[in-house]
């Protein structure tokens, strides 16, 4: 994938708002051609800024970004034959109907495929009825569906949306996820931004993280699960002495000392001592250091992205 | 071909606007001829301008006594300030249409992320407001030249009605030019009307109290109200080729200038 094309590149871009406040600082990154990228930040990290300057909405202050190799001020109206974009939560032109929406949309763009825009309505259950109403009548997750359609409709070769799942239930949630996966099997490219962790897990190849308009790491969906420290839940057959717990390869979040028919938990059977802790060491070292303790059992849950959220966080916070 | 999308999606949303302001204006000017009809309300403004203070001439412009003395109440339709205000609602309303609301609703991001220049939307706002503002102004010079043919016959003549609604249409497109520099500035169609409203209103006092105190004249050439002079047209003046040619040509530097503000500005809501 990394020998692909390089669908977007940015080049130490910068934006400054008024009054020096930071939109985003010397951004570089690249967007592999057949790629979801996420863009996860928190509210007011930068992203929205960003999609912005990709989509020439705004204009930089410093650096520059291209688009399948061209620059996205100067020949914007080259890029955005192939782009299709979803803004955050703005709802489509109110005073129109769905239908005349899309249509609308659709002859922008210049490029039609009635037959997908078809297959894409049916995905996302809208009905020649909701097609017909205003949509000022449509409710936050039908505007977002309708929007959503528009994006897809032309069969970019980007997608460019800013919180796309944003008012949509978790069944069409899925379904935008299935709808991606798909898009990109068929050599299209996304560049979402999220604050939904799960959704950038689910979804992206990559994932950049960004702060305060700074991109603090980019990596691979899965290395980035296994850079961050991994949490071990065990349990064991009788009551340990918590200092010969202590390891390297760990470090202890919380301990549960529950006596059996103890107050805490009338009625369980045995639960001598459970411990959680953090894998801070190589898991050799760790299942070597449990051997000496009468183990019942043991779990390891991978670190959710909002693990890997915080640990990036608490990282640059120091 | 993706403008010309735009510019009929735009239209869509402005033709039954402009319709009612063409009826609205059409029906106002005949009145006048209508009322012009009636002997009784002729003498009795004939009674009442022996009373015009001199000042009052130089206010509404050179002219302004035989003006009236020619075509009675029928004058009054172009310096009423319904007529201005008509004209200047339709500018607002094809600006606040086409740039302003979009730019407030966020709309304009799903706009400009297809294959549409930020210049051709401003082009398409001047291939509504100049052929729309001529409408406006065609719709008053046809009212009282129906209203002047019917009611009135051969004794007034509908020549200097045509010249009239030229020079009315001159300063509105110069209005427009100072509307569209706001709009490419503004983020709101509330912020639009609140400031065109406001500087409209002052070159509108400047109008009418630079000729009565001389150190407002200056302003004078800026401010398009100056360039109207309906009591002088009436009464045998004319905007000149040449006239007429500027105030086109600077029309259009400000269309221009408003297209490249606009076209170099950030939008934070798409």
């Amino acid at each position: 994938m990394y020998h692909m094309k390089k669908i977007i590149e940015t080049f130490g871009l910068t934006k400054h708002y008024k009054g020096g406040v930071i939109g985003v600082e010397d951004l570089s990154l690249e967007v592999q051609e057949g790629e979801i990228y996420g863009f996860l930040g928190s509210n007011g990290a930068g992203k929205t800024t960003t999609i912005r300057l990709l989509v020439n909405l705004l204009f930089p202050t410093g650096g520059k970004a291209e688009i399948f190799g061209k620059d996205v001020v100067g020949r914007h109206l080259e890029i955005c034959k192939d782009i299709g974009y979803l803004p955050g939560s703005v709802r489509p032109h109110k005073n129109m109907t769905g239908e005349d929406f899309l249509s609308y949309m659709g002859k922008l763009s210049a490029k039609n495929d009635d037959q997908y825009r078809q297959y894409l309505l049916k995905k996302f259950a809208l009905t020649e009825k909701d097609l017909e109403r205003k949509i000022k009548e449509y409710s936050t997750g039908m505007a977002r569906k309708i929007a959503l359609v528009q994006a897809f409709q032309h069969k970019p070769r980007l997608l460019i949306m800013d919180e796309p799942t944003e008012g949509l239930d978790p069944v069409m949630q899925h379904i935008f996820y299935e709808l991606l996966k798909e898009y990109r099997d068929n050599g299209g490219t996304v560049f979402i931004s999220s604050h939904q962790l799960r959704e950038v897990e689910l979804v992206c190849d990559r994932a950049a993280i960004i702060r305060k308009g700074r991109l603090v790491d980019v990596e691979k969906i899965r290395d980035l699960m296994t850079h961050t420290s991994r949490t071990v839940h065990v349990s064991f057959k009788e009551k340990i002495d918590p200092t010969l717990l202590r390891s390297n390869a760990w470090e202890i979040v919380s301990l549960d000392e529950t006596a059996p028919g103890s107050p805490r938990s009338p009625g369980r059977e045995t639960t001598p001592t459970s411990l959680t802790a953090r894998l801070t060491g190589d898991m050799d070292t760790l299942i070597k250091h449990l051997s000496r303790f009468p183990v019942r059992d043991m779990s390891l849950l991978n670190p959710s992205l909002q693990d890997i959220f915080l640990h990036y966080y608490e990282e640059d916070g120091k | 071909m993706t403008g010309n999308i735009h510019l009929r999606q735009s239209l869509k949303g402005i033709w039954l606007k402009l319709l009612l302001l063409f009826s609205g204006l059409f029906i106002f000017e005949i009145l006048f001829p209508i009322l012009g009809a009636s002997a009784q309300v002729q003498q009795n403004m004939l009674k009442e301008m022996k009373d015009v203070p001199p000042m009052v001439e130089k206010m509404f412009g050179a002219g302004f006594i035989d003006a009236l003395l020619k075509y009675g109440i029928i004058a009054l339709g172009y310096i009423h300030p319904l007529v201005l205000v008509l004209f200047i609602l339709f500018i607002f309303i094809a600006v606040s249409q086409i740039v302003t609301t979009e730019i407030n609703s966020g709309v304009i991001g799903y706009t400009l992320s297809k294959p549409v220049s930020r210049k051709r939307i401003y082009f398409n706002l001047a291939m509504v407001i100049y052929p729309g503002l001529a409408l406006l102004a065609l719709s008053c010079y046809s009212s009282s030249a129906l209203g002047i043919l019917i009611f009135h016959g051969a004794k007034l003549s509908t020549g200097p009605f045509a010249a009239l609604s030229w020079n009315l249409f001159l300063v509105m497109i110069l209005i427009a030019g100072y509307i569209v520099i706001f709009a490419a500035a503004v983020e709101t169609g509330k912020a639009l009307f609140t400031w065109g409203g406001i500087v409209l209103l002052v070159f509108y006092i400047i109008s009418l109290a630079a000729p009565l105190w001389k150190p407002l004249e200056f302003v004078t050439p800026i401010d398009p109200f100056s360039y109207y002079n309906p009591m002088a047209i009436l009464v045998g003046s004319r905007t000149g080729v040449v006239e007429s040619v500027l105030i086109i040509a600077v029309s259009v530097v400000m269309f221009t200038v408003g297209g490249w503000l606009f076209s170099r500005r950030d939008i934070f809501t798409g």
